[in-house]
């Protein structure tokens, strides 16, 4: 039988059946804000995700030595602040029409909560002019992939450069944005978290410290870093407590 | 009455909504917490235990995820995490696994509840607000002026 044809009482399902869907999604905003949008109940039983925070203005220098950085960074002004960069991939595709690919989109969002929109694929722009909106209804939107980046800002705040090194970036409601990366020619790791007036090293003192930190990513609740060694080593972003 | 088998477990009788009787043993039934209290509080001595809200089929699938997680250890995580895979995958759409979401629920067993949900989670994933509508045959009630506030919810403005 034709599942639709069967009756199905699915919207006057008890909300906090919804709810337990709902938790299943993960923290994806997309998808929360796609439930939302199927009919009164689901949007008066899902609550509308909390934006995270606007990206902070994080200390400068990261690095203990400024001239670590400059062997291989030339910084042609001298830097204030640095601030977070999220740079998000999306393939996009228009609801109608399945015989359209889909489309890669970076969408770039800054300390100013503006998003910035580039097409991936500009060869064969699949829109005529650079949107200046784009609605989540009329497209299926699914995100690829994050990064972050430092940017380290000058006194004149027109003067900017991308710090040359990997972050990794945890944020929650209670703690805000802690950052992570490798310095001091990767031989340390640096930790910010909101808050701080200072970059902590937390491998200073440690077995790690000297250890050629190659990535650091951000993944189920935990820093991590590997070293060109194959050594990983799992750091807590609370206690910043490193264990190998 | 309750009967006993050779090795002394005690069993049960559940009757569906529509009427059909399942005889399993105490400890297969008490994996919803629902029953395990109504037996707890002698709700059980008549023999029987009616499940207004649960019909045949659905019990019977509710049963089976019962007896398999109570005949399991811990040991077993992993094989049990595939016989669950191949489970939501047997109750083969999502109206049936609606019905048992709500039975799970209304059993009280959040082993099968979680699983559902999650299987249920899976499948809207990727879909749009009206693939989603078409699939439960959910009616499209906004006002205008709620689907305007929804439309201005979803959308990215760029610089």
């Amino acid at each position: 039988m034709d599942p639709a044809s069967r009756k199905c009482s699915w919207s006057y399902l008890p909300s906090e059946l919804l709810e337990n869907i709902a938790n299943c999604l993960g923290r994806s905003r997309l998808h929360i804000l796609r439930i939302r949008s199927v009919c009164r109940s689901w949007r008066c039983s899902v609550p509308l995700p909390p934006q995270p925070p606007l990206f902070p203005k994080l200390p400068y220098p990261i690095e203990p030595d400024i001239e670590d950085l400059h062997e291989d960074f030339k910084l042609d002004f001298v830097g204030q602040f640095t601030t977070l960069t999220e740079t998000s991939v999306y393939s996009v595709k228009p609801l109608s029409g399945s015989s359209i690919k889909p489309w890669l989109m970076r969408i770039q969002s800054s300390e100013s909560g503006i998003l910035n929109f580039h097409d991936l694929l500009a060869v064969v722009p699949y829109w005529s002019t650079k949107p200046t909106v784009l609605n989540l209804l009329d497209y299926r939107v699914d995100e690829i992939c994050t990064h972050y980046y430092l940017k380290i800002v000058g006194e004149e705040e027109d003067r900017s450069a991308y710090y040359p090194r990997q972050v990794a970036v945890s944020w929650s409601f209670n703690d805000g944005y802690t950052v992570m990366t490798p310095v001091s020619h990767k031989l340390d790791l640096a930790v910010w978290k909101m808050g701080d007036e200072k970059w902590i090293i937390i491998t200073e003192n440690t077995t790690w410290q000297g250890c050629s930190f190659k990535h650091v990513l951000y993944a189920c609740g935990r820093f991590y870093a590997f070293t060109n060694r194959g050594l990983v080593l799992r750091i807590d972003p609370d206690s910043l407590e490193i264990t190998e | 009455m309750s009967i006993t088998t050779e090795n002394n477990e005690k069993m049960i009788t559940l009757m569906s909504s529509d009427g059909e009787e399942f005889v399993v043993e105490e400890a297969v039934a008490a994996q919803s917490q629902t029953i395990k209290h109504l037996i707890e509080d002698g709700c059980s001595t008549e023999g029987s235990i009616p499940l207004p809200n649960v019909t045949g089929r659905v019990l019977s699938e509710v049963i089976q995820y019962c007896k398999k997680h109570s005949s399991s250890d811990d040991k077993e995580e992993k094989e049990l995490e595939a016989w669950d895979a191949e489970f939501v995958k047997a109750a083969d759409d999502h109206v049936a696994l609606t019905d048992l979401m709500m039975a799970a629920n209304f059993l009280d067993i959040k082993g099968l509840l979680d699983l559902v949900a999650q299987t249920l989670a899976n499948m809207i994933t990727g879909k749009s607000p009206e693939e989603v509508r078409r699939m439960w045959n959910i009616k499209n009630d906004f006002t205008p002026e709620e689907a305007e506030k929804v439309r201005k919810e979803n959308q990215w403005a760029f610089e």
